[in-house]
């Protein structure tokens, strides 16, 4: 849009930024004529859904025709705070261009031709379809895939009903390498706090771009107000670097190689707790052993992190225990090792002994735990609906072609084996696909192969906001309520302490939308599987959350957010002392006064494994964490790396329209050296290439990036015509990753070598 | 006694996320052409490894000694009671000359009303109801404080009394009500 | 950085472009036309020779009013509101320029139409014979009216100068010398437009005060390269910000403008001409329409450049 500035600053330009293919697209809002919003309250507790850290928020309307969305000041680690994404919320539910009515695809898959159609023959056409997938295949040839959360439940419960195993969250794209590593080393998923943290050392965890709401404020207030150094390793200068007191550009790759050296300064300088690797930890001698080689000098040598700075800081980090913390990351595409690198970075918290420590890690502590521990029923536990005698599959999920992932295979599954599946018949045929708010095409890697995948299977079905990349090539697309209009169940939201928070209607649905715990159920019902299905809408469900008491239903809903009891870490003497002050009958703290002695973790040992017999029989010589060198670029390659910027969710919010107005492209980053090889100045076009694919898009010169290395912000450059304003604008990064599965992981790589020349 | 609102602007708390940006928009009804407030990430600045970017608010400093309210014709612009520098709608002709005026370029005209606009404290909105303003509640690292700078206990009176700050373009003898504390890396670049 | 906080076009420096531009000289015109047609008319007064029907003077009268109304309707076309003019006749801060500038044009306006009106008696009476007793009511105080738009007239040329210097923050405009060189501008625009129109329609060859008229473009004009002059040195003496503004004559468009039309075009052809041409050209039709062509051209490239350039530089 090129105003010219005196038809801007006049306002005749107001309002042009909308295309004019909004207003042609079958089944978006543009075609409704707008209605005033009907407010459920005057002010409504919610849950946030700009993106997956799922924020409890406040809603309230505003003059019947906007929805002015603050945090939930009940949830007192999130201070009443959203982000850009989250106050922008209302304007993806307004959004002309949003889909409020089912589409069935007329002409070829991704031309991008819809026709409206009725949910009944939407549901018709999948039950159709599916029944003889599985009537001519069976019932795993078709896969189910969600992002994980937001009613990706509801999804798989249909998967189960229909009959097939191959259900998929967004987990091998994003956060499964931190997962299955806490899962190996602890049994479980464990948490950081860093808000009580005085040493912070960050391998890259964007905390101040990918806004995780409790843990940026925790870590902002541990900076500033409690005088926590924060160290950050990342090959770009990102905010997160700014803000750090030391910031090293490591080259991309390599954050296992610092990890382990930091690990070898604490085991040789004696500098680990001993006391707690004896009570708690097993496989140390054979990790000590092999750290033993991972000397600060040899880090340096592969990282560019100077082997002093690693000495020092990890002495300064030493110091600190155990009220300090190494941070294990969130997404977890950084290399092929993520398996060792995530354990790595587990490690040198253990050896610390920073476990159920303030500023250290600790668990989730959930109703019935904490119940246990007080002697009485402080905090109210949960039913969790369920269906029984569900099917249960013979076939093999598609992604248990290797012992090694076993781990994945619950918690997520391996995504991107949909398209060995399809493409190769590896291990079987996939014929189907039925996708809920996930976006492939942007969020995987290799796009080339997933418009490959999409247009060889029998059928697909989409279900979104937003006719996204991967939604252009369905069969059907189902519009789904925003979050803003549809209900939920109640969600554990427990951290040191017992909490529960829940999502509300703020609106009424507009135009002909539903959620998807409706969709889901009424595919099931048109397949015949009622029996599956015995709910009758989301009030069914919550009363019986609540084992039907109104109450204390109630009382989540108006607060929307309620927590329970005392925070709570285990080997914290001052916290158990005052949780045992508050509950006379709570269970008797140690000699020490703590509960160290009840801290046991669900690792096949009970300990926290710090070298595991179970990984190594899985995936034979990763019982002991090694470093191993990966190639992921040529040598006259870029690295090129990818990251999240505070005002867009990974390629979801894109198409947003006051997101949109905040930033609709992403420049390549490049170091002045770098460019000046080039000939590259900032602003310039360039293209992006590699053997994976090519992209044009436009340099940004800063002394931010490595010189060896690319940067880009993920989710831009989208090829379907239906996101207006997100088409074509920007480098698309899955067009330029290749197709990797990392071992034991199962994680795809966003890191590869790219070439880059001026366009 | 009158209320002298300021607005207080940590730099190094500020993540320019822009929340503050969105919320007030949604708050106030701010049309999508146009914007009252930006938090602008400018740089890096520095050289490696030391670099460091400064967090740019850029909204109506609220100015004691205001250009554009000395510059317009009619008195359509004028501070209120409390130091809020206003618009009174039906007095503006929409010459401009206040949007001119302005040495922080943060007025613009509302395509809707066709009248000047800018950042006002969410005084119509959120502090009518007795709440802080929007971008203030919605900052999720706290990097805000807003209030009466003559309560003597007022948060924002004890932060501008023990931290150091800085005003924009004070050599113009505007005396912005709006305190920024300059980030630790970058020092005061006014 | 990747920009992330929104488009920034709402923040582009230059607010008030051509029509402004174009009003502000319009406004010059009128006004120095006036001076220099009541000056001439002083001068031949002094000395006992009759000032009645003198082209230039009637140029003026033409010009004058022709000016203003053409300037207030391209200023009153930019407000947002121009349905909404008549709340700025109504409500006044005196701490305005621009206020008092509707004070000055509210009382200068009229002024010029009675003005002109005496100028072109005759003919006006032709059409509104009705007007006949107004116009002899100012005829009879025709000295003091013409005292009165005179000092008016100076007022509406030095108001243009401090409209665009009353904006602190902007170097270029920010100095006492924009209303002088605004004023001695005028003075050229004004006599260059009087000799325009008096050569094009009122010229008869008898007449030689286009001559007298033709001397005082030297001292104007030296005037105005003066004030030019002193401006951008007195930039570059002034800190830093208005030292980059320097820049504003040596990079960028509004620097071709300056050189070519502003100082090219505005005072080195006039002057060159008036000095080397033949005596023979001088009082040729053609020699005085293209060298005061050259004068309006130079001083609406001034103007413009005195717009667009002094936004662009900002302390």
């Amino acid at each position: 849009m090129n105003l010219d500035r005196r038809t801007f600053i006049k306002g005749a330009g107001a309002g042009t930024a909308t295309c004019a293919l909004a207003s042609m697209l079958p089944g978006s809002l543009a075609a409704l004529e707008r209605t005033e919003l009907k407010g459920t309250g005057s002010e409504v507790a919610s849950i946030c859904e700009m993106c997956s850290t799922r924020c409890p928020i406040s809603a309230r309307i505003v003059n019947g025709k906007n929805v002015s969305i603050l945090g939930n000041p009940k949830a007192k680690s999130f201070g009443g705070a959203v982000c850009a994404r989250g106050g922008a919320g209302h304007s993806q539910l307004y959004d002309k261009q949003r889909i409020v009515k089912p589409l069935k695809r007329v002409g070829e898959r991704g031309e991008g031709n819809w026709q409206e159609i009725e949910w009944d023959e939407a549901y018709a056409i999948i039950a159709d379809n599916l029944t003889r997938i599985k009537n001519e295949h069976g019932p795993e040839a078709v896969a189910f895939s969600s992002k994980s959360g937001s009613l990706s439940g509801h999804l798989f419960h249909l998967a189960k009903a229909y009959g097939s195993p191959n259900t998929f969250t967004h987990a091998s794209t994003c956060p499964a390498g931190y997962v299955i590593a806490a899962k190996a080393m602890f049994g479980g998923k464990i948490k950081r706090d860093l808000g009580n943290s005085k040493y912070i050392i960050n391998f890259g965890h964007n905390l101040y771009e990918g806004i995780n709401m409790s843990e940026t404020r925790g870590m902002m207030n541990a900076q500033m107000e409690k005088g926590a150094k924060l160290v950050v390793f990342e090959p770009r200068f990102s905010i997160v670097a700014d803000k750090a007191d030391e910031w090293y550009a490591i080259k991309p790759g390599t954050d296992v190689a610092v990890a382990l050296a930091i690990c070898h300064v604490l085991i040789e300088e004696e500098l680990y707790d001993k006391a707690f690797i004896d009570r708690y930890v097993t496989g140390f001698d054979s990790f000590a052993s092999e750290v033993k080689a991972y000397t600060p000098e040899w880090a340096e040598s592969v990282s560019d992190v100077p082997a002093e700075d690693i000495r020092r800081i990890t002495r300064e980090y030493a110091a600190a225990a155990p009220h300090a913390c190494v941070d294990f990351g969130h997404r977890s595409t950084f290399t092929t090792e993520e398996f060792e690198m995530r354990r790595a970075l587990y490690a040198a918290n253990v050896l610390i002994g920073n476990i159920e420590r303030k500023g250290g890690l600790y668990f989730g502590k959930k109703a019935s735990g904490y119940n246990k521990f007080a002697g009485e029923q402080v905090a109210p536990v949960l039913a969790k609906p369920g269906v029984k005698d569900m099917p249960k599959s013979d076939a093999k999920r598609i992604d248990m072609v290797d012992e090694q992932y076993a781990m994945m295979w619950s918690s997520g599954g391996i995504y991107q084996t949909i398209l060995d599946s399809t493409l190769e018949a590896k291990p079987y045929q996939l014929r189907g696909w039925v996708m809920s708010r996930t976006n492939p095409m942007q969020t995987m890697t290799d796009r080339a192969r997933i418009v490959e995948t999409l247009k060889k299977l029998d059928f697909v079905v989409c279900c979104d906001i937003y006719i996204s990349e991967s939604a252009a090539y369905a069969d059907i697309f189902l519009p789904e309520s925003t979050y803003l209009e549809r209900d939920e169940e109640i969600a554990d939201k427990s951290g040191k302490n017992p909490a529960y928070y829940v999502r509300q209607k703020v609106v009424e649905p507009i135009g002909n939308t539903r959620p998807s715990w409706q969709i889901w159920k009424e595919v099931g019902e048109s397949m015949g599987l009622n029996k599956y299905f015995p709910w009758d809408n989301m009030d069914t469900l919550q009363l019986f959350q609540v084992g039907s008491d109104v109450a204390l239903l109630n009382k989540i809903k108006q607060d929307g957010f309620v927590s329970y009891g005392k925070p709570l870490m285990l080997r914290e003497r001052a916290m158990v002392q005052n949780f045992v002050s508050a509950y006379p009958n709570a269970t008797a703290p140690d000699g020490d006064g703590t509960y160290a002695s009840h801290l046991k973790f669900k690792t096949p040992s009970g300990k926290i494994e710090l070298s595991s017999d179970k990984v190594e029989k899985m995936a034979p010589g990763r019982g002991v964490i090694r470093y191993r060198e990966v190639t992921m670029k040529k040598a006259d390659e870029l690295f090129f790396i990818q990251g999240k910027v505070a005002v867009h969710t990974n390629a979801g919010s894109q198409n947003v329209p006051m997101l949109a107005n905040l930033m609709s492209d992403n420049a390549v980053w490049i170091h002045p050296v770098t460019a000046g090889l080039l000939n590259i100045q900032s602003g310039d076009k360039i293209r992006i290439y590699n053997d994976t694919g090519s992209e044009e898009g436009h340099a940004l010169v800063t002394p931010g990036i490595r010189p060896d290395t690319v940067f880009a912000y993920m989710g831009f450059g989208s090829k379907n015509k239906e996101l207006a304003r997100a088409t074509g604008r920007g480098v698309h990064c899955g067009n330029l990753l290749p197709h990797v599965t990392s071992p034991v992981t199962g994680m795809n790589l966003h890191t590869t070598g790219v070439k880059i020349e001026k366009a | 006694m009158t209320k002298r609102y300021v607005l207080v602007h940590d730099e190094n708390k500020c993540i320019g996320c822009q929340a503050c940006n969105v919320a007030c928009r949604s708050e106030n009804n701010v049309p999508e052409s146009v914007t009252r407030l930006q938090v602008r990430i400018e740089g890096p600045y520095g050289n490696y490894p030391h670099l460091h970017f400064k967090y740019n608010r850029v909204s109506c400093e609220q100015c004691e000694n205001a250009p554009c309210v000395k510059v317009c014709p009619t008195g359509a612009a004028y501070v209120d009671d409390n130091g809020i520098v206003s618009i009174k709608e039906d007095k503006c002709v929409g010459c401009l000359y206040c949007v001119a005026a302005c040495p922080y370029k943060v007025r613009f005209i509302n395509p809707e009303t066709r009248v000047p606009d800018k950042c006002n404290y969410c005084k119509d909105t959120r502090l009518a109801r007795g709440e802080q303003p929007a971008c203030v509640s919605v900052c999720p690292t706290q990097a805000l404080v807003f209030g009466d700078a003559n309560d003597p206990d007022s948060e924002v009176r004890k932060v501008l009394d023990t931290k150091p700050s800085y005003q924009q373009k004070v050599h113009l003898g505007t005396q912005p009500r709006l305190y920024r504390i300059p980030g630790r890396k970058g020092g005061i670049q006014a | 950085m990747n920009n992330i906080w929104g488009s920034m076009e709402q923040y582009d420096p230059v607010v008030w472009n051509w029509i402004i531009a174009v009003y502000l000289f319009m406004a010059g015109l009128s006004a120095g036309s006036m001076l220099v047609a009541i000056g001439l008319k002083w001068y031949k007064q002094a000395r006992g020779l009759p000032s009645e029907g003198l082209p230039v003077i009637k140029a003026a009268g033409v010009l004058g009013p022709l000016a203003i109304c053409l300037g207030m309707a391209l200023l009153v076309l930019d407000l947002t509101k121009p349905f909404h003019f008549y709340l700025i006749l109504i409500n006044y801060n005196l701490t305005s320029v621009m206020a008092w500038g509707v004070i000055a044009l509210l009382l200068y306006i009229p002024l010029v139409f009675v003005f002109a009106g005496l100028v072109f008696e005759k003919q006006v009476l032709k059409f509104a014979p009705w007007l006949g007793g107004v116009l002899k009511a100012c005829r009879q105080v025709e000295g003091t009216l013409n005292k009165l738009i005179f000092a008016l007239a100076l007022g509406v040329g030095v108001y243009t100068g401090f409209l665009l210097s009353a904006m602190i923050s902007y170097p270029i405009l920010n100095t006492a010398v924009l209303p002088a060189l605004f004023l001695a501008s005028a003075l050229s625009v004004g006599s260059a437009g009087n000799i325009l129109v008096a050569t094009l329609f009122f010229s008869k060859k008898e007449s030689d005060c286009i001559e007298q008229v033709h001397r005082i473009e030297y001292p104007v004009a030296f005037n105005e390269a003066l004030c030019l002059v002193l401006l951008f040195v007195g930039l570059n003496f002034s800190g830093p910000a208005a030292q980059a503004a320097t820049s504003a004559i040596t990079t960028g468009a509004w620097a071709g403008v300056f050189w070519i039309g502003v100082v090219g075009l505005g005072l080195a052809v006039p002057v060159l001409a008036s000095t080397l041409a033949p005596k023979s050209w001088k009082h040729s039709k053609g020699f005085l329409i293209a060298v005061s062509s050259c004068t309006i051209l130079g001083v609406l490239a001034l103007r413009h450049f005195v717009v667009y350039a002094g936004q662009s530089y900002i302390s």
